[in-house]
């Protein structure tokens, strides 16, 4: 009882050991925080980068001459032991070009690299995210490369600029590539908009397999905007049969986009269709493994990150450590006089260990409710601190995301308590131990 | 047949006890002491600062060891016993009382007579028995002339009411035998006497056996016996209580 009773009085009268709560509690509390915001740029970035990118990806090893036949080959794919697992597939032409616009009131046309590729809207709809990410509110229900109503409306407004005599394939493309916003400017000023007219140049197949390039005029149908920058700033859709004349791969295509019903089964796809395909020409992965850099490079940030806060908890154990080794030789007399009156070494031993957890129970406790408090209530903090400083805390042009993105997992809250609940309870170890090795006689001798 | 109070019987007894300290070289501070303790009887232990008086009392106590030599208690050997049985005695069947008092600071009058029951009973116990060990740790300090210090700070107590509480701790486990080392030592002569009036009382009351040590020899006189350790040696060597008896020798 008596373990219970000092804890008690401790934690009520020694204001020094409260500075070891405050230290776990704002290391738990910032930990979780940040944990927050990074498992939920996290997610967003892997669902966006997912979002353009089906579960497994066929690519021809030779991209400008690709395979042929794609319909066989998703055949092939189909009648194979995993064609069960299949939830749907679509052929694609992948290139890069080069996009030549002249945006209006522009004396010279404007050129810029980018990803072309080549589609069916609805089979690529069928293997991911494609159509939500659509600008124009029609092609979100019903993707499709036929101009809408703006993009007619704006070709009749400007006739002047544009060539009526022939009609183009349409083309979608990437938001960042059709827009800027300028320094101090709060919306996107278009360079391009749907109904514009755009050169693609690319490199097709010439006669004897000889690149060569070749340009070919589409017309902007709709604008394509992931909030990815990776992906607005660089990618163009066109129709995939426009592509293959382009590009002089009539009846080819140099990707197969694969959608699993269950992604646990990838690794299991991958490897049948790494038999079943001839690896001279295929190259079959799953989506993370082509993202592979990106999605790793955030892990290592939010693994340095853990690492440097977790320091904050090591630090807060160190506080612990020397408060209660500073206490240990305070209290030698009190702990004399408790061993002279029937406590065990024992006894003494969990008393201070006992502090320790009580200390570590109520910062960790406290910071956990402060961080999920925290967590939650971030993108207001944002947007007050925002307005009294007048500094944009979450440029939400540079991220790409509306607010910050958060994703509270209960699994991290409880493993960060758990993890500061451990360091408190080591560092009250070794001067618990001290403590119980002192002897009543020594300390209770002398005044 | 009544029965006699103080008795013959020997409750603590002391055989050939030796013990030395290291400081660099070895200072022996016991050299083979023999000591008999009958129930109820008051014992005094004098001499000089050095003579290694608290050392005695320690080792009488279980609170450390002798190099040579034997402990009994009521007849059974208790100085090689285990630590938690040493434990045990110190905490039922010992009462100690320290020249500084050691009350816990953190801790009210009433909260310090009470730390051996704390000590000795885990949360559930406690919180069971709390009514009860308060009524007796109130009585205690009621007895001791604190019954309106209940709720006091040893910090804001005087050296005497510091020593009152301690005397009342020492006696809530209701032991056989109280050892008090130089209770009086660190207060004024009045207050001094009046604490030692106290042990007395309450000895006599409790039916204790109580072992004083003290360099005073005019308090060591109102004791039952009087022993006088010099050169580490107990010179008196008396096996059979005689009340009242003084015995200086050297």
């Amino acid at each position: 009882m008596y373990i219970l009773k000092l804890c008690g009085k401790y934690m009520t009268t020694r204001y020094t050991a409260l500075a070891s709560v405050a230290s776990i509690l704002l290391g738990v509390a910032t930990l979780i925080v940040v944990n927050s915001v990074m498992t939920g740029f996290r997610t967003k970035m892997r669902e966006r980068l997912h979002g353009i990118l089906s579960d497994v990806v066929v690519e021809a090893r030779a991209p400008l001459t690709g395979f042929p036949e794609p319909d066989y080959i998703m055949k092939r794919i189909s009648q194979s032991s995993i064609g069960d697992k299949i939830a749907g597939m679509t052929p694609a032409i992948e290139t890069l070009a080069i996009l030549t616009y002249k945006p209006k009131g522009y004396a010279n046309a404007l050129t810029r690299p980018v990803q072309i590729v080549g589609i069916d809207p609805k089979g690529r709809c069928e293997v991911g995210d494609f159509a939500s990410h659509l600008v124009n509110k029609e092609n979100k229900a019903q993707p499709s490369f036929e101009l809408r109503a703006d993009a007619l409306e704006w070709r009749q407004a400007n006739s002047d600029i544009i060539d009526q005599k022939e009609s183009w394939p349409g083309a979608i493309v990437g938001y960042q590539i059709a827009t800027f916003r300028a320094q101090g400017m709060n919306y996107d000023e278009y360079l391009v908009y749907p109904g514009n007219e755009v050169i693609i140049t690319t490199v097709a197949n010439g006669d004897g397999g000889r690149p060569e390039p070749k340009s070919y005029k589409f017309v902007v149908a709709d604008l394509y905007k992931s909030d990815m920058s990776e992906y607005d700033d660089r990618y163009m859709f066109v129709p995939l049969d426009a592509l293959q004349n382009v590009c002089g791969m009539q009846g080819r295509a140099n990707t197969i986009q694969i959608k699993l019903k269950d992604f646990a089964d990838a690794p299991l796809v991958v490897e049948t269709l790494r038999k079943v395909l001839p690896q001279m020409v295929f190259v079959v992965s799953t989506w993370e493994e082509k993202q592979g850099p990106l999605i790793y490079a955030v892990k290592v940030e939010a693994f340095l990150i853990n690492l440097t806060l977790f320091f904050i908890i090591a630090v807060a154990g160190f506080g612990i450590l020397s408060t209660f080794a500073m206490m240990v030789i305070e209290k030698t007399r009190d702990i004399g006089l408790l061993k002279a009156l029937g406590a065990s070494s024992t006894g003494i031993t969990n008393l201070f260990l006992v502090y320790g957890s009580a200390l570590g129970i109520i910062g960790a406790g406290a910071g956990a409710v402060i961080g999920i408090i925290l967590t939650y209530k971030l993108n207001a903090i944002e947007e007050t601190l925002t307005e009294l400083t007048g500094f944009e805390i979450f440029p939400r042009d540079i991220y790409y995301f509306d607010e910050i993105p958060i994703l509270l997992e209960p699994s991290m809250v409880v493993m960060v308590v758990a993890g500061s609940l451990f360091i408190a309870i080591a560092a009250a170890v070794y001067p618990a131990r001290r403590a119980a090795r002192l002897q009543p006689v020594e300390t209770l001798r002398y005044e | 047949m009544s029965n006699p109070w103080p008795t013959s019987e020997t409750i603590l007894r002391a055989d050939g006890i030796h013990k030395s300290f290291h400081k660099g070289s070895e200072v022996p501070v016991l050299r083979g002491v023999d000591l008999q303790v009958a129930r109820g009887e008051f014992l005094a232990i004098v001499g000089s600062s050095g003579s290694g008086k608290t050392t005695l009392l320690h080792i009488l106590g279980t609170l450390d060891r002798p190099d040579q030599g034997e402990v009994h208690w009521r007849g059974e050997r208790l100085d090689n016993q285990s630590t938690s049985a040493r434990e045990r005695f110190r905490n039922k069947s010992c009462g100690f009382v320290f020249q500084f008092y050691h009350l816990l600071p953190e801790l009210n009058t009433l909260e310090n007579v009470l730390v051996p029951r704390m000590i000795e009973l885990g949360p559930m116990s406690y919180w069971r028995q709390k009514k009860k060990l308060v009524q007796r740790a109130t009585e205690l300090l009621d007895r001791v002339g604190l019954s309106h210090r209940l709720t006091h700070r040893p910090a804001e107590l005087s050296g005497g009411e510091m020593q009152r509480t301690a005397i009342a701790r020492a006696l809530l486990s209701e032991p056989e035998i109280l050892l008090a080392d130089e209770p009086t030592g660190n207060l004024d002569a009045e207050t001094g006497q009046s604490i030692f009036g106290l042990l007395s009382e309450l000895r006599e009351e409790a039916r204790l056996t109580l072992v004083l040590v003290t360099h005073d020899v005019s308090l060591a006189q109102r004791a039952d016996r009087t022993c006088r350790l010099a050169q580490g040696v107990l010179v008196t060597s008396h096996t059979e209580f005689r009340p009242r008896a003084t015995i200086f020798a050297g």
